[in-house]
């Protein structure tokens, strides 16, 4: 299957000394929702930025489509849409005037009439200055511009952070709506990971600016248990201790020893325990 | 049109308060001038200073010319530096294909609002200047020089250049307010003194009739070569050999201060050399604009 993203030996560094990523090594089919996960600092933001462009690789080469979006905006930025961190909106402007810009610049490409109905039926009206949006439907409004522009790829850079149960909710739910029907690929970073477990079929979790673990979910899942640390013997290939005090595992244990399935949580808190403190 | 009309919207608030500001000190000037009379004790030079120089009328035509700068100013900085700063660049920048074609449509959207204001100020600078001083030909004089006419709109658009420079590389507005307007005033006076540099000065008696349209650029002690020189030295060139009231007088006669000018018809060369200063200024200020903006990071 082509990658839609891809890192190869990818590394970002801020200043002399300060590694936002250090070579990272990441493929991710097309039509894949992926969910992004890791604590503040890890990454995650410098990351979706290379593969828009907005970054300049230290070393190594980010891929988007294909491309190097950081030498070749002009073809990539077209096929790709990016929602920011609380996305930031002019405020003196209505939902229609960021409609009609955004129209503007991608041209046919970006189908307004259905944007428009997207926000619509929020109950949020054309006119709405976006100082008056709500956080959720800013994020609603962020959200119709990307589906609207009808991208190959989507990087969404923590919509969720600020938004309240309700709003992630009917947030995750569009979204995993418009993947299905548009096939798009999807990059959806996040702290929830309960949100990421709703949404995504694909996972990286991110730790001071490498990849702890990357793949889909079920098979991550299928791929690990959680054992007591009283059954643990020598040789068991252990991740890390989960806050509770059990073990994560990788691969299933020998000798039959009784052993439960991580739920994604378990998973994620796993490796970004290991990320802090390798064991 | 959709672009402009969103780009009016964002910065319309600006634009308009100045255009207004513009209006008022146009009319209330014009009103001025038109009304203010010398009283009839004064001389035709006194009465000249008088109507020139008196507050009001200086009020206004100070007002004016500043005006299209800072139209300049605000709007080379809100281009691209309030932009980083609020965030907005982020969106703006992920949906735009080339950064520069969108500096480009904002660019000549912004110089645009500059050539109407500046005119604007220039015309209504032009009308006060001309009824202050009847009797001058505005173009082949130097009378209120740099206060009307075409240098206004130059002086804003390179003001708009710099600024837009300067907001690009700070990313912050008041920073970026605070440096613009000092490299800004700085680049205005570069040009002045380079406008008129390269001119050949005269000297003109006090009751020349051309001295009113002239240009005053310095004053000294005549010196040998055409050059000026202290009172120190001139009186070492004393003749030997005199004395008692000869001595005395032989200085107060021979190192008298004279004033040189530049004569009105040198106008539009000092103009034009002062434009092309100020317009090279401002491209250099939009060229480096344009490299920030397609390697800044929003």
């Amino acid at each position: 299957m082509t990658s839609a993203l891809e890192a190869i030996g990818l590394s970002k560094r801020y200043g002399r000394r300060t590694w936002a990523l250090r070579g990272l090594d990441i493929s991710i089919p097309q039509g894949c929702v992926v969910g992004l996960v890791g604590p503040n600092g890890a990454g995650k933001s410098t990351l979706l930025k290379t593969w828009i462009g907005f970054e300049k690789p230290t070393s190594g080469r980010a891929l988007t489509l294909g491309l190097e979006p950081w030498r070749d905006r002009r073809n990539v930025l077209p096929r790709v849409a990016y929602l920011a961190q609380s996305p930031v909106f002019y405020r003196d402007l209505t939902v229609r005037d960021h409609l009609d810009y955004v129209a503007h610049y991608r041209g046919s490409a970006f189908d307004k009439g259905q944007a428009l109905q997207r926000m619509s039926e929020l109950g949020v009206t054309q006119e709405a200055k976006a100082s008056t949006l709500s956080g959720g439907q800013a994020a609603q409004l962020g959200l119709a511009i990307a589906f609207g522009m009808q991208a190959e790829v989507i990087l969404l850079d923590e919509p969720l952070a600020a938004l309240d149960p309700l709003a992630r909710r009917a947030f995750i739910d569009v979204l995993r709506a418009e993947i299905t029907k548009s096939g798009a690929t999807a990059v959806l970073s996040s702290h929830i990971v309960s949100d990421i477990e709703r949404a995504c079929n694909r996972l990286i979790v991110l730790s001071s600016g490498t990849v702890q673990i990357e793949g889909a979910v079920s098979q991550l899942i299928a791929e690990h248990t959680v054992v007591p640390a009283s059954t643990l013997i020598e040789g068991d290939d252990v991740v890390s201790e989960l806050p509770d005090g059990r073990r994560l595992c990788r691969r299933r244990l020998r000798n039959q020893r009784p052993g439960s399935e991580p739920a994604l949580e378990d998973l994620v808190l796993g490796y970004l325990a290991a990320g802090k403190s390798p064991q | 049109m959709t672009g402009l009309r969103i780009w009016w919207r964002l910065h319309r608030a600006p634009i308009a308060i100045l255009v207004v500001a513009s209006i008022v000190c146009g009319l209330f000037g014009i009103a001025y001038a038109e009304n203010i009379r010398c009283d009839a004790s004064l001389s035709a030079t006194d009465c000249s200073q008088f109507l020139i120089y008196n507050p009001p009328s200086s009020i206004f035509t100070l007002a004016l010319a500043v005006l299209p700068i800072l139209l300049g100013v605000v709007l080379g900085i809100s281009t691209v530096g309030s932009e980083l700063e609020s965030g907005t660049a982020a969106f703006a920048w992920s949906i735009v294909g080339s950064r520069r074609r969108w500096l480009a449509e904002q660019a000549v959207a912004s110089c645009v609002s500059i050539l109407v204001l500046g005119m604007l100020c220039g015309g209504f600078n032009a009308l006060i200047v001309a009824k202050l001083n009847p009797g001058h030909n505005l173009p082949t004089s130097f009378v209120g020089y740099g206060l009307w006419g075409p240098i206004l709109v130059v002086r804003g658009l390179s003001a708009y250049g710099i600024s837009l420079a300067i907001g690009a590389m700070l990313r912050r507005v008041t920073a970026s307010v605070a440096l613009g307007l000092v490299l800004v005033t700085a680049a205005t006076i570069a040009a002045l003194v380079v406008g008129r540099s390269f001119e050949t000065s005269q000297v003109l008696a006090s009751n020349d009739p051309g001295i009113y349209d002239a240009l005053g650029v310095g004053s000294g002690i005549p010196g040998p070569n055409g050059t000026f020189q202290t009172w120190d030295d001139c009186v070492l060139t004393e003749p030997l050999g005199l004395d008692g009231d000869a001595r005395n007088a032989w200085p107060l006669e021979h190192c008298r201060e004279v004033s040189s000018y530049l004569p009105g018809s040198k106008m539009v060369d000092v103009e034009l050399r002062e434009s092309a200063v100020l317009a090279l200024l401002g491209l250099l200020g939009f060229g480096a604009a344009l490299a920030l903006v397609g390697s800044r990071r929003p």
